[in-house]
């Protein structure tokens, strides 16, 4: 089985979650996770993640392996760290040595009852504290310096967490589901460890995300499960400038369905408010969304993203493959991101003045600007030749497009 | 007796949703309904004075929450009208002191006696807009036709409906329709066309409201304003009457000087 088909995209806006079907060792998990953010390379650039770790012990090594692996591949910035407090207990009572190792996953209970390890108080110095058990804990090294070759989670400028935040899920899709509870009995081996929104920390505003009533229906209107596969480019991904484009070769098999499709397919463990739930990756499908993307949306998906509304001015689409907006194009649309530079972005209504395809950003031309109603109805397709988006009218077969504005770069 | 909670909100400030929620709490109130508003702009409250009853607060909405008084005391009755109460916002406070629960539990007390519990929405979408919101069965959102309202308009909609509140209501309000007319603002079509919702009604800018809020006198009351008639209709809709379209109305005659007065031809308002 592929290694990316472990990997499932859950979330919507600017909280994503990834979960990776963790019924594996952590070797494989985190071999999976690499695979998979080297083939979205350049979706995710621009911010920051945050480490649950959950219930499960990791070692110091794997975890900081997990950091590694995220700083390298992603370009994510890892900026803190969570666990679950009864583990931090654990930890303590199996290990003495805090910051050996670490309490990991397994855990769905609400993300609230993860205490973000990096903020709490240096060591078990004031047992006041302690109905909490994790504030008794020593292993968070926050307050300490982060020493470059200290192994342990280390908070990295939490303050710098206005970027778009992502999350990564890593769970074991039977717990995962609806449990509010902790997994008391879950195999350690067989534990997840995940890595959540950070900014789904307590706040009164949205504590319930995990609360059985919270969670929308399966079918619920917010919930879009990709339906239907849309043919992969047939293109090689060409690696783009500045890009190192290590693509797998496991992008370009037929990912078999995750073991874990059908619980993988109802409710996400954590919906959080302001996102949609997008259903899981796999590989060739596209997603596709049924209802309007309004400003402040960011929808970030590996494959191609079918809109079938408009896509609203402040919402912005970050697609690893194609965009087509059914609809009217108004926010911000990035195709390729992932390198493929043959991706192309198609609207029956193109208005956006800025697209991006690859990295080469191109804006509509003065004419089309200063144009009093916006760009005519007829469908439109954005396509690079050379480093510079050209704009042309579609015409009936996909590959048969040429010409077209130029959107200077 | 089963009432039912609607709040107004925007995203942006300085649209109008006070005066909209005096308005229609009024307006409700004039057909007979048992309504209760809520101010739960905490720290900036003012639908008290568009209401003019400023000077009769004793106890506010976290007094209440907070169990600092009875549900009761903290609701002030109306001048005119007496089956409108004000519940006011606390002014010493700030926006983080109740959570959305709170709120709900409140709101669904005061179901049990209110035909309409109707929330005005601070500005924002922090913590405020979600203790808002989280009562709610129904949203109406107000917005001018200004582009950078609309875009906070549309940024809300996202919002409600991530929190399960489909189909919020427009209000677009403080609309000039010479303005319109020129060509100088968006019209309806073009902010229907990109937010994707029903159009509840559509209130001009107008003078006679401004008075009148000055006044501490909801404008609804003074029937010769335009934007009493405007609020008359919104309010009728929001009660489940199929309120024609004006230019359907126009056949009373009534409506016909209604347009001359805001200087509108028919076919723009013909959906209003
Ligand atoms: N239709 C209108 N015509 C003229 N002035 C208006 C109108 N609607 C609102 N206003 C004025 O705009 C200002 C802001 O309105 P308000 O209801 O307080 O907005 P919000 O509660 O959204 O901040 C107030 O001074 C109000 O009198
Ligand atoms: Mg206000």
């Amino acid at each position: 089985m592929p290694e990316t088909a472990t990997i499932q995209v859950l979330g919507r806006g600017t909280n994503v979650d990834f979960t990776i079907d963790d019924t594996v060792p952590y070797e494989t998990a985190a071999r999976n996770l690499r695979a998979y953010l080297s083939e979205c390379r350049g979706l995710y650039s621009k911010g920051t993640v945050s480490v649950n770790v959950g219930r499960r012990i990791l070692e110091a090594e794997q975890l900081s392996g997990i950091k590694r692996i995220l700083d390298k591949e992603s370009g994510l910035t890892v900026s803190r760290y969570w666990c679950a407090p009864e583990i931090l207990e654990d930890a303590l009572i199996h290990n003495g040595e805090a910051g050996t190792f670490l309490p990991t996953p397994g855990d769905h209970s609400p993300v609230e009852d993860l205490l973000p390890v990096s903020d709490l108080p240096a060591p078990a110095v004031e047992p006041q504290e302690v109905e909490s058990p994790a504030a008794a804990v020593a292993v968070a090294p926050a307050t300490a310096e982060p020493v470059s070759s200290e192994p342990v989670p280390v908070a990295e400028q939490p303050e710098q967490l206005e970027g778009q935040q992502l999350a990564l899920a890593i769970f074991q899709p039977e717990n995962a589901l609806s449990q509010t509870g902790p997994a008391e009995d879950a195999p350690a081996e067989n534990a997840p460890f995940a890595i959540n929104p950070e900014n789904a920390a307590p706040e009164p505003g949205e504590v319930k995300p995990a609360t059985p009533e919270e969670i929308p229906d399966g079918d619920s209107t917010v919930s879009q499960p990709p339906v239907s596969a849309v043919e992969e480019t047939n293109s090689e991904p060409v690696p783009a400038d500045g890009l190192a484009a290590t693509t797998q070769d496991t992008t370009e098999e037929e990912p078999a369905p995750p073991e874990s499709g059908t619980d993988a397919d109802s409710t996400p463990p954590y919906p959080i408010a302001g996102d949609r739930a997008i259903g899981p990756y796999r590989g060739s499908e596209a997603l596709i969304i049924k209802t309007t993307c309004r400003s402040g949306e960011v929808i970030r998906y590996p494959g191609d993203v079918v809109v079938l509304a408009d896509v609203n001015p402040g919402a912005e689409i970050i697609a690893g493959g194609d965009i087509v907006v059914l609809g009217a194009l108004r926010g911000m649309a990035h195709a390729g991101a992932g390198g493929n530079l043959k991706s192309t972005i198609f609207a029956m209504n193109l208005e956006s003045y800025r697209l991006q395809i690859g990295p080469h950003i191109g804006e509509a031309p003065r004419e089309v600007r200063r144009a009093k109603s916006p760009p005519s109805a007829a469908p439109k397709i954005a396509y690079l030749r050379r480093r510079s988006i050209f704009v042309a009218p579609f015409v009936r077969r996909y590959e048969e497009y040429q010409g077209g504005i130029l959107y200077e770069g | 007796m089963k009432g039912k909670t609607i709040v107004i909100t925007s995203g942006k400030g300085g649209v109008g949703k006070t005066t909209t929620t005096a308005n229609i709490g009024t307006g409700l109130a004039m057909r007979g309904h048992k309504v209760v508003v809520i101010d739960t702009d905490i720290g900036l409250r003012n639908l008290d004075v568009v209401m003019g009853l400023e000077n009769r607060i004793v106890y506010d909405l976290v007094d209440a929450i907070e169990d600092r008084c009875k549900l009761h005391q903290a609701m002030i009755r109306d001048k005119h009208l007496p089956e409108l109460y004000l519940i006011p916002a606390a002014q010493t406070r700030d926006k983080n002191c109740i959570n959305p629960e709170q709120l709900t539990g409140l709101c669904r007390k005061l179901e049990q006696e209110f035909d309409y519990v109707i929330i005005d929405c601070p500005a924002g979408i922090e913590q405020g807009f979600k203790n808002a919101i989280s009562p709610a069965q129904e949203a109406i959102l107000v917005t001018t036709p200004e582009v950078s309202a609309i875009r906070d308009a549309d940024r809300v909609i996202g919002l409600l409906e991530a929190a399960e509140l489909y189909r919020p209501r427009l209000i677009i309000n403080r609309v000039r329709p010479g303005m319109v007319k020129r060509g100088d603002m968006l019209d309806k079509d073009d902010i229907v066309e990109l937010l994707a919702v029903d159009v509840l009604g559509m209130v001009p800018a107008d003078d006679r409201l401004i008075t009148a809020t000055n006044q501490g006198v909801p404008v609804i009351h003074d029937k010769r304003a335009p934007s009493s008639m405007a609020f008359s209709r919104i309010v009728a809709r929001i009660d489940g009457d199929d309120v024609p379209m004006l230019d359907l109305e126009a056949k009373t005659g009534l409506m016909d000087k209604v347009r001359d007065l805001m200087g509108i031809s028919r076919s723009e308002y013909s959906h209003a």
